[in-house]
């Protein structure tokens, strides 16, 4: 995922913003990583590149 | 434009194992062209495009070819791995998220929101195409979606009791090829109906 999707994505299960934390990134974008929500906590994994929103129960 | 879109189009790859549960098909080349030329033409692809259940991405690949800021969302990350390795292929700038259709949450007011979407038809799973037409009405407030013929009384319900109106709509067949093992050719014509929706209040 680029970067700017922070702009775009909120959490899913309380609408707060997310902050980014990067393991592993290119010159586009991050591969690996996860989002956390600055409001509730929750953390959403970054695997290849692709940001999984899915609530923690969902998985 | 349409043409050379489609063309790049079709260098896309399909679902390696479409799953049936999930009514993986892909969009036609020609039908995703004429559908993201025409949101340009009207000025939809100004502002996000999201693409609700995108699959391999050919919706949301095409918007971003025609200049827009694109994110596809699907519950499937086998299709959202094809949908990268696509975007690549043909030098487009897409995100793509893992997220079951209920759960996607945008911080982007719905007025710079464009859905772009061919979501189920509900053909193997009655109403599967209700939560997306209904999650689009919450984050956008103009959408695009593909539904299969007859759909027309449903779609001016939902649009009257969420203050949406139909600005356009086109009716036509598409050619479906051979995904599952119970489709009998290896084409199908298909009648769907393309919906341009627009939020009036």
């Amino acid at each position: 995922m680029r970067k700017k999707l922070l702009d775009i994505l909120a959490c899913p299960i309380c609408k707060g913003d997310l902050k980014l934390e990067v393991f592993e990134e290119n010159e586009e974008e991050v591969i690996s990583g996860k989002l956390i929500c600055t409001k509730c906590g929750t953390e959403y994994p970054i695997e290849d590149g692709i940001p999984n929103m899915l609530p923690p129960d969902l998985r | 434009m349409k043409k050379s879109l489609e063309i790049l189009l079709e260098r896309l790859k399909g679902f390696e194992k479409p799953k049936i549960e999930l009514e993986q098909y892909v969009t036609p080349p020609p039908l995703a062209s004429e559908i993201v030329v025409n949101a340009k033409l009207m000025g939809d692809l100004e502002r996000i495009v999201v693409d609700l259940g995108c699959g391999t991405g050919i919706l949301s690949i095409a918007s971003s070819i025609l200049g827009a800021e694109s994110v596809g969302f699907d519950i499937d990350l086998d299709a959202l791995r094809v949908a990268r390795l696509n975007a690549k292929a043909v030098d487009a700038n897409v995100d793509f998220v893992l997220s079951d259709v209920k759960h996607v949450t945008l911080r982007v007011d719905p007025k710079d929101v464009t859905v772009i979407m061919n979501p189920p038809f509900g053909i193997q799973r009655r109403y599967a195409d209700r939560p997306f037409l209904f999650k689009a009405m919450e984050i956008a407030n103009t959408i695009w979606t593909i539904h299969s013929a007859g759909s027309e009384r449903f779609i001016k319900r939902v649009c009257d009791e969420r203050g949406f109106s139909v600005t356009h709509l086109f009716k036509l067949k598409i050619p479906l090829k051979r995904t599952y093992l119970f489709h009998e050719k290896p084409y199908k014509l298909i009648p769907v109906e393309v919906y341009r929706l627009e939020r009036y209040v």
